[in-house]
């Protein structure tokens, strides 16, 4: 009986449009678009040194030394030029710089027109201004926490720290690919929404007529909900692999590992949509609810705003801890920077310990075999 | 002759809301049973019970001799439902449709094809198997719901209100299909508000309202309640009130009123009321257009004991 049930639920899942384009479609579109904006950014061949003018007024020695250091060796980031304010503006006047960096009390910069070396040096010194103050706040109010911070501005968009193994991916942007599956996980929790409406005789008339039918309940949501796992699971591991083949993205973390960590994502957003499913009982609720919920989760990782995750840590560090994309994203970065550790045994342990809450949740919920109300 | 359904002083309260209040009804093998009452009188909430969806507050449901429970397999492989909204998969075919429910209570596959090609031929859906539900008018969708509860073969067949909202054409295929059903052997519980329905095809009728039981019987058990049992109506000009004197002391009538050029009187009883009725009329130089004569329907019933009509 669970085969049969199981047999049309997957046709039903297959042939829901909707659900394959979040599941597949979507992450497939918003990975080609970012592969386009930067995915060649850092690429060696196509990188040439940022000619900038540095003029100094008021010594900041940490900003200089951080600018040295992503400037060292051939692959360094910038080309420095210190000089006067009279001379920086005439090398700028004539294209020998892209642009120039006034170091006062206030970090500063002057560009003569936008551009993509122009829009990297912005970033850098927003990068430098953002974590610096992160860096002192947490020096200030919580020294032990600085390691961790510290980690966490290396695996966002971060070219301030030099990358201490080079077998991973050394692309900052990679980040955003990761949080990108991340997110494609999150939207099986759709799937799991579809699941238990369609099972319960108090969320929808085909949930009644399979409450009437001599099956039992387990059965009857057990084979839905493995119908759009299976179908969720397939869906975001084929994106990583449109990703990884076709556009050639670098994950710098071993084909294995991603299809567990994807395994692990795709059935905690299953059962985050389970549970919302449950509490929710309409479909006019449960979607929004659950794609409110994801959409915030995948912020608060850092999807929208790079840093995001850092930003999280400094203040919530605990939240870092309970976000499902926040953990799926850095089980790929620790990977591709360490390999296999024990963050990363920690991330995939919380991750299944969090499905199991909101699944056992979710079936205490919908686990009842009479409604008070239909 | 045994009987399928016994239910016993079932009280189904929302809270305030009494929705089924101390209600008893047995429905015996064989039987076309219609549930008549107006909408919100609580059939749904009754039929919900029936199959264990519901959790009631007080009464007893024996279905074919059993405690009905959720759990209780045997009983529920027995019965068919069709439900008053249509419960089929969007994303399937008409036969994928009918396959994956009967499939939920025939395991055998030769015999559940079998089942599927039959449903499929009893709803007159042959051209249409390829067909996702979307594609279907209103009326073959409503077939579609009730092959894909009754293609199982079941023992017992609840539909509730199948034909809401389907055409004439369609209306009619249904009812002689559950009349069919019948005479293979299924016992039929048919809930409705229309009357016609349930004169047509129901053997025995319970009326409910409020919850309540209000009157059960067959047809004419019930039209045997009421006071009246015969009305005729003729189109007159109007006249005075002493001819409506005269009409109203004729023998057997039990009212008598003007109504937009109409000329309506109930009768108890009697024979030849129609003769007499003309010939007083003819004979007080009355023209007349149409005269005609219509026995006590259920919404007659209804109106009589309830003070309301079926339709509310």
């Amino acid at each position: 009986m669970f085969l049969h049930i199981l047999k049309y639920e997957l046709k039903v899942a297959l042939k829901g449009k909707a659900v394959i384009f979040w599941l597949f479609g979507f992450p497939a579109i918003l990975g080609t678009f970012f592969y386009i904006a930067f995915g060649n950014l850092y690429s060696e061949e196509q990188f040439e040194k940022i000619p900038v003018a540095l003029v100094t007024v008021t010594e900041d020695r940490n900003f200089e030394q951080t600018l040295e250091s992503v400037s060292e060796g051939e692959d360094g980031l910038f080309e420095i030029k210190k000089t006067d304010k009279k001379k920086a503006e005439k090398l700028l006047e004539d294209g020998k710089v892209s642009g120039i960096i006034f170091e006062d009390e206030e970090i500063s910069l002057t560009v003569k027109s936008e551009g993509i070396k122009p829009t990297i040096i912005r970033f850098f010194l927003d990068q430098y201004k953002v974590n610096s103050e992160m860096i002192s706040q947490q020096i200030r109010e919580n020294p032990l926490n600085i390691f961790r911070i510290s980690d966490m501005m290396r695996s966002e968009i971060d070219p301030l720290i030099k990358q201490e193994r080079s077998d991973g991916n050394q692309d900052p942007y990679v980040q955003y690919f990761y949080n990108l599956i991340a997110m494609s996980c999150l939207f099986g929790a759709l799937g799991g929404v579809t699941g238990v409406l369609r099972s319960q005789a108090n969320t929808s008339a085909l949930g009644a007529r399979r409450c009437v039918a001599p099956v039992s309940k387990f059965a009857s949501m057990t084979a839905s909900l493995a119908a759009q796992g299976a179908i969720s699971f397939t869906c975001n591991t084929a994106a990583m692999l449109y990703l990884k083949f076709v556009l050639g993205v670098k994950f710098g973390v071993p084909i294995g590992m991603m299809v567990l960590i994807i395994l692990a994502g795709s059935l905690n957003g299953l059962a985050v949509g389970y549970f919302v499913g449950a509490v929710c009982r309409s479909e006019n609720m449960s979607i929004p609810i659950v794609v409110g919920v994801m959409m915030f989760f995948c912020f608060m990782s850092g999807l929208m705003i790079g840093n995001m995750r850092a930003k999280v840590e400094m203040t919530a560090p605990w939240f870092n801890h309970l976000n499902p994309a926040a953990l799926i994203s850095d089980s790929f970065y620790v990977l591709n920077i360490y390999g296999s550790n024990e963050r990363f045994i920690s991330n995939i342990l919380i991750l299944t310990g969090l499905t199991m809450v909101f699944m056992s949740a979710g079936a205490l919920i919908t686990g009842r075999k009479k409604y008070a109300a239909l | 002759m045994p009987s399928v359904v016994e239910i016993k002083d079932l009280v189904k309260r929302y809270k305030e809301l009494t929705a089924v209040d101390g209600l008893s009804l047995t429905i015996e093998e064989g039987e076309v049973f219609g549930l008549l009452g107006p909408n919100g009188s609580g059939k749904t909430t009754t039929i919900s019970c029936l199959l264990s969806l519901l959790d009631f507050n007080e009464g007893e449901i024996t279905v074919f001799g059993e405690e009905m429970t959720p759990d209780n397999y045997s009983v529920k492989s027995r019965i068919g439902v069709i439900m008053q909204n249509v419960a089929v998969a969007d994303e399937l075919t008409v036969y994928e449709n009918i396959d994956m429910f009967c499939g939920m209570y025939v395991k055998d596959k030769a015999a559940r094809k079998q089942y599927v090609e039959e449903a499929i031929d009893f709803a007159g859906l042959r051209d249409y198997v390829k067909f996702r539900p979307k594609k279907l008018s209103g009326g073959l969708l409503r077939r579609l719901n009730i092959a894909c509860g009754i293609a199982h073969k079941p023992k017992l067949i609840i539909l509730d209100e199948p034909t809401v909202a389907v055409d004439p054409q369609s209306r009619n295929h249904i009812l002689e299909g559950i009349e069919q059903l019948n005479r293979e052997g299924a016992t039929i519980i048919y809930t409705t508000h229309y009357m016609e329905e349930v004169e047509q095809i129901c053997s025995r009728i319970a009326i409910i309202d409020h919850g309540k039981l209000i009157a059960k019987g067959t047809k004419e058990e019930l039209i045997a309640l009421i006071d009246h049992t015969e009305t005729i109506t003729a189109e007159v000009r109007d006249f005075g009130e002493p001819l409506m004197e005269e009409i109203k002391a004729l023998p057997h009538v039990l009212d008598s009123k003007l109504e937009d050029g109409r000329l309506i009187v109930s009768y108890s009883g009697g024979k030849h009321n129609l003769v007499r009725l003309v010939g007083l009329l003819n004979d007080r130089n009355v023209h007349l257009g149409r005269v005609y004569s219509e026995l006590p329907t259920l919404n007659d019933v209804f109106l009589d004991i309830t003070g309301r009509t079926l339709r509310d």
